[in-house]
């Protein structure tokens, strides 16, 4: 009787509830207008014809600016609005497909920020942050004459020569925001396409949103407690990590195995800036 | 007074060439200066002269060459209705009040949408980490970064074990995935993804993040909706024996079923039943469910410093049948079935010597043991996993028979027949539901089994006869309650466990006329309650668990015709720290544990365990106590290949007894004692890695180093022992380039014993052992490659006595689209003996093992 007993409790004992709650890393602004580019790179130039492509997001809060790679941005929202698991399934079979060597870097720009005036650039590569902080410099920009359509934008033309390349840019001043792509700010309204004179790079924009929701903090995560380096150290490590990704990474104890051949050659690489 | 003239000098020079436009832009309403408004001066074409931007403070400041009279300020930002204003000839500007509007986009959509995840998921692409030698998804895992691929086919990222192995984003084979590991061909997957923190249960997503990781692997299209897999076949000669193996094994992925099927076979020494481990599923995951121990062990199980495929003589068959079935989009019905029979052999000769009073006691045995094991299970599982409601509950059967027979050749020619099955039932139920806020959830676990075992030893015309029944009904149910405030979190835990046990022993020991029995009953409940508590910042975490731990223990011994009551509360408090800073990393843990044993550690007859060796565990209910501590510090600077890790561990136990081993001649008694027993380990680990880019070489060093600290009864005598053990292992890693490959590796160890206590007899032994490895691999093209490995052994035996051995190996292998030839040359030298020592408190044993001969084998693959 007295097992029964123990049994019984046992089996309509196990019930229990607990709350949900929401995740709660740190607001840092509100978005009000997202943009999306389609950003080209040459990183071969003795092929210029192969131009890796990347969807980037321009996240303009009040103050910062955060320059991201899409894709990732609508992995981590969509997924979370899917309403079952075969959805997700059917959401990451779609589109995981797609991908093709492409995605030139997990690279972000975020403006005005840790401060203002400042900009926070961050790469990862070999399961490592590199980051670095500089001060925001506005490309000394030539105003110029003619006009272009950008995403159904009138846009007005202006040029530059910034960290050792010529640009090309065109302006919305329909859109009166001193923002734009990558480190590019300084014109009378947002930046929505520029083009490297030789075609090496390139940005263009291909949707505008209105948004009203809470920034979260961009550095939130492993990248938070990440040493912030110097840019020229961080230059050196991924150029280091493109002529022989696998010497680099040798001696880790994260990767218990040695990378296959290929990755002990060079991958052409074409940095976007040439000088400071 | 210089400087003011010099100041005017500059005012007036600037407004000869140019006109300076100031003023100050404040929002209509709250008249609070507006930061980041566009000021464009535009002509009276429209065309824009200059521009600027407003400060913090609202101010503006523009220039202009151009009569101010003809042109006009365009002052806009987002968010504001746009002014414009004409320019009156002066430089300041009264203060401008933008109205604020809701501004209007003529909104644009993404024309591709091009997925690629980066931080939760990272995919990698197998063609690009894939090499010419790569012939498993198992070979390519282990190139990714942060994942470790046991030989079993187990996997951990970042250290710690994955919690969920995908293919196509099903979980077709739960913890046994070392089936796919090691099985599905490299050719028919394209990508694999690394899902971090990986929650596998929908309804918890964005609730209870999960620290653990996922693997996923997406079949090539041209790869699914039809079988797809390898044949292998292969003969060769072993020097004594001919050699076989077969390998099929396929798979196919449908858009609402997945299936596996696998059968292996070899003679080769090949260990293909090691694919078939449950492997640990998660670090979260806290169940585990061993089986009860039933006193008799298999005497084969022995594990050597040794690569497995040079001692191992077997002949092995496996089957295995996977599908699942999705019922509905968030349902799926999963039966596994799984058999494997194994035959091995094992040849060896050993040297036991046992501390008696200052001397030893020498026994030398040659014992030739033959395995064979049968093992069947099935288990269905269902499960559920939709956004409000959470199912899992997999029913399995198992029946499996260990037989082993052993020869003995020693004074006198000895028979040992091992007869060990398991057979059991268990059901484990995880049901969680969704209403609104909450989630209810129960977790419980039965499992009934019956566990019968059989020793028969015969010595010349005596016979002895052990038999025991174990039998047992265990249930486990567990349930949280968790919440979550700013960045701490709290949860309680409860559960409630019990277990309805009987042991029955029964011995006809040949020279006693009587049997010698043990019956005994037990019922056991534990009930527990954890609270928790977390704090996590991304660079700091804390947490504390403090269970309180209810033990209620009721025995009722048939055979002496007592009943016994234990009753304990006990409180195992426990603290994890973790912190990261740049390029540092702590993790410290503080715990301490203290625990009672179960019925097989209540035993007053003895119990024949081996035809020398009787034991009993005198009727002591086991309590152990338990402190311990942790920590490691780790150092990462990829930028200069640099990184350094060092790690501690200490841990002090108190048990309420002590465990005592008497020989009468060469017969082994070995029971508990009622005097209290201490011990302490102590052990340090640390690696340093440099890498030098320049001329792609890396030199790394681990060290591990132990001491442990304890006592032994043995022959009615009390010896405080001290134990040592340290192990160097220096690894080069040389690579020149694509085609020519070395790796070079050593490992130095040390064992040493000796007696602490300073009254009794001074006794200290050690030994050491060096292991040398270096492999070269060579690929002249894309088809052909060639393998040289050599192994170096050195090992002490006995006081200064050394053993060398050096084993030589190679390999060729030609690959054609779907066809691949292999041949080996095992063991060139044919080595056919290996020694090592190993020591258990006092005693030291010696092993001789046969190995397998030179052997040549070749086998031709076929990938469909």
């Amino acid at each position: 009787m007295k097992k029964l007993i123990i049994l019984c409790s046992v089996l309509t004992g196990g019930f229990f509830c607990h709350n949900s709650h929401s995740q709660t890393t740190q607001t840092v602004d509100t978005v009000k207008l997202r943009v999306v580019y389609e950003q080209f790179s040459v990183m071969d130039t003795a092929n210029p014809g192969n131009k890796m492509k990347d969807m980037m997001y321009l996240d303009i809060g009040d103050s910062i600016t955060l320059y991201d790679d899409y894709n990732k941005y609508v992995m981590v929202h969509l997924i979370k609005d899917l309403k079952s698991q075969a959805e997700v399934d059917r959401v990451i079979n779609e589109n995981s497909s797609k991908y093709n060597s492409s995605g030139v870097m997990d690279y972000k720009v975020i403006k005005n920020y840790p401060q203002k005036h400042k900009m926070t650039v961050g790469d990862r590569f070999a399961m490592e942050h590199y980051i670095y902080e500089e001060t925001i410099e506005t490309p000394k920009w030539i105003l110029k004459n003619g006009t272009l359509t950008v995403a159904g934008y009138e846009c007005k033309k202006a040029e530059t020569l910034f960290r050792g390349r010529k640009y090309e840019a065109w302006y919305a001043p329909g859109i009166p925001i001193n923002d734009g792509p990558w480190k590019f700010s300084g014109l009378p309204g947002l930046i929505l396409k520029v083009v490297e004179s030789k075609g090496e790079f390139s940005f263009e924009c291909v949707s505008l949103e209105k948004k009203h929701e809470a920034m979260r903090d961009p550095q939130a995560g492993s990248a938070k407690t990440a040493k912030i380096r110097k840019k020229s150290e961080c230059i050196k490590a991924r150029q280091a990590y493109m002529d022989n990704a696998g010497a680099f990474i040798q001696g880790n104890p994260l990767y218990s195995a040695p990378l296959p051949a290929h990755n002990y050659e060079k991958k052409p690489y074409n940095p976007i800036e040439l000088s400071e | 007074m210089r400087i003011v003239i010099i100041f005017i000098l500059l005012i007036t020079s600037l407004s000869v060439r140019s006109q300076t436009i100031e003023g100050v832009v404040k929002d209509k309403q709250d008249k609070v200066p507006i930061d980041g408004v566009v000021i464009t001066l535009l002509d009276k074409n429209n065309n824009t002269v200059a521009y600027c931007f407003t400060d913090k403070d609202g101010k503006y400041s523009i220039q202009s060459e151009e009569k101010m009279d003809s042109l006009f300020l365009n002052v806009s930002f987002l968010g504001y209705e746009t002014q414009i204003i004409f320019i009156k000839s002066r430089s300041k500007q009264p203060d401008i009040f933008l109205q604020v509007k809701d501004f209007q986009l003529k909104e644009v959509s993404v024309k591709a949408r091009t997925l690629w995840l980066k931080e939760d998921t990272i995919a990698y692409n197998v063609a690009a980490l894939q090499t010419q030698n790569d012939r498993k998804i198992g070979d390519v895992l282990k190139k990714i970064p942060g994942v470790e691929v046991s030989n079993s086919g187990g996997i951990t990222y970042r250290g710690f074990p994955i919690n969920k192995f995908y293919i196509e984003g099903l979980d077709l084979l739960n913890s046994r995935y070392g089936i796919a590991t090691n099985n599905v061909p490299v050719d028919a997957v394209s990508t694999v993804e690394v899902i971090e923190n990986h929650q596998p249960v929908k309804m918890f997503k964005d609730m209870i993040p999960s620290m653990d990781a996922a693997i996923n692997l997406k079949l090539k299209a041209g790869k699914k909706f039809r079988p797809v897999g390898t044949v292998e076949a292969g003969g060769g000669y072993g020097f004594d024996d001919y050699l076989w193996t077969l390998n099929a094994f396929g798979i196919q992925v449908e858009k609402k079923s997945q299936t596996i099927v696998m059968y292996k076979t070899n003679n080769s020494g090949k260990n293909i039943v090691s694919e078939f481990d449950d492997q640990t599923i998660g670090t979260e995951n806290l169940k585990s469910f061993t089986l009860p121990s039933a006193l008799i062990s298999s005497p084969i199980t022995r594990s050597m410093p040794l690569t497995e495929s040079r001692y191992l003589f077997n002949k092995t068959h496996v089957l295995t049948l996977n599908n699942l079935n999705k019922v509905s989009d968030d349902s799926h019905l999963r039966v596994n079935v799984n058999y494997i029979n194994n035959c091995k052999e094992e040849t060896v000769n050993q040297y036991s010597s046992y501390y008696i009073e200052g001397d030893n006691l020498i026994i030398n045995e040659l014992e030739s043991l033959n395995n064979r094991l049968n093992l069947l299970d099935g288990a269905v599982t269902y499960n559920n996993n939709s956004t409000n409601q959470f199912i899992n509950n997999p029913l399995k059967g198992v029946a499996g028979w260990d037989n082993t027979h052993s020869g003995i050749q020693t004074q006198s020619p000895v028979s040992e027949e091992f007869d060990l099955r398991n057979y059991y039932i268990q059901n484990d139920l995880d049901y969680s539901v969704k209403t609104k806020n909450r989630i209810w959830n129960i977790n419980s676990f039965m499992r009934y089994s019956s566990l019968p075992r059989q020793l028969n030893v015969q010595t010349e015309s005596l016979t002895s006869d052990q038999s025991i029944l174990r039998i047992g009904f265990y249930t486990q149910n567990n349930t949280y309650y968790s919440f979550k405030r700013g960045l701490s979190s709290f949860r309680v835990d409860l559960s409630l466990e019990a277990a309805f046990d009987n042991l029955k022993t029964d011995l006809k020991y040949h020279f006693l006329s009587d049997s010698i029995r043990n019956d005994i009953k037990s019922d056991f409940l534990k009930t527990f309650i954890q609270p928790q508590y977390s704090y996590n910042n991304g660079a700091f975490l804390f947490s504390v668990k403090i269970p309180l731990v209810l033990d209620w223990l009721g025995v009722q011994d048939n055979e002496y015709k007592t009943n016994t009551e234990y009753s304990y509360l006990f409180v195992n408090p426990s603290a994890n720290l973790r912190y990261k800073y740049e390029m540092w990393e702590l993790i410290a843990q503080v715990r301490y544990n203290q625990d009672i044993g179960d019925i097989a550690g209540l035993i007053p007859s003895y119990v024949m365990t081996g035809y020398r060796t009787l034991r009993n565990t005198s009727g002591i209910l086991s309590k152990d106590k338990s402190l311990m501590n942790t920590f490691s510090l780790a150092y990462k600077d990829a930028l200069n290949g640099f990184y350094f890790n060092l790690g501690g561990y200490y841990r002090k136990t108190e048990r309420n007894m002590m465990s005592k081993q008497r020989f009468i001649n060469e017969l082994s008694f070995s029971s508990n004692d009622q005097q209290s027993s201490q011990s302490k380990f102590r052990g340090a680990n640390g690696y340093i890695g440099k890498n030098f880019y320049n001329i792609g070489t890396t030199f790394t060093l681990t060290a591990n180093y132990a001491r442990i600290e304890s006592k032994k009864w043995q022959q009615g005598d009390h010896y405080p022992l001290q134990s040592e053990i340290w192990s160097l292992i220096p690894k080069v890693n040389f690579s020149v380039k694509r085609y020519f490959n070395v790796i070079c590796e050593m490992v130095f160890s040390s064992n040493s014993q000796s007696i602490t206590n300073s009254t009794a007899n001074k006794y200290k032994s050690s030994f050491a052992q060096i292991a040398q490895k270096t492999s070269v691999s060579y690929f002249p093209n894309k088809k052909i490659e060639f393998k040289l490995q050599s192994e170096y052994f050195s090992d002490e035996i006995a006081e200064g006595i050394k053993t060398e051995l050096v084993f030589l190996d190679c390999g060729f292998s030609y690959r054609h689209k779907k066809w691949e030839i292999n041949f080996s040359w095992d063991n060139i030298l044919n080595q056919k003996e290996y020694s090592y020592l190993t020591y258990r408190d006092l005693d030291s044993f010696s092993y001789s093992y046969r190995l397998r001969p030179q052997s040549l084998l070749a086998t031709i693959t076929f990938n469909y």
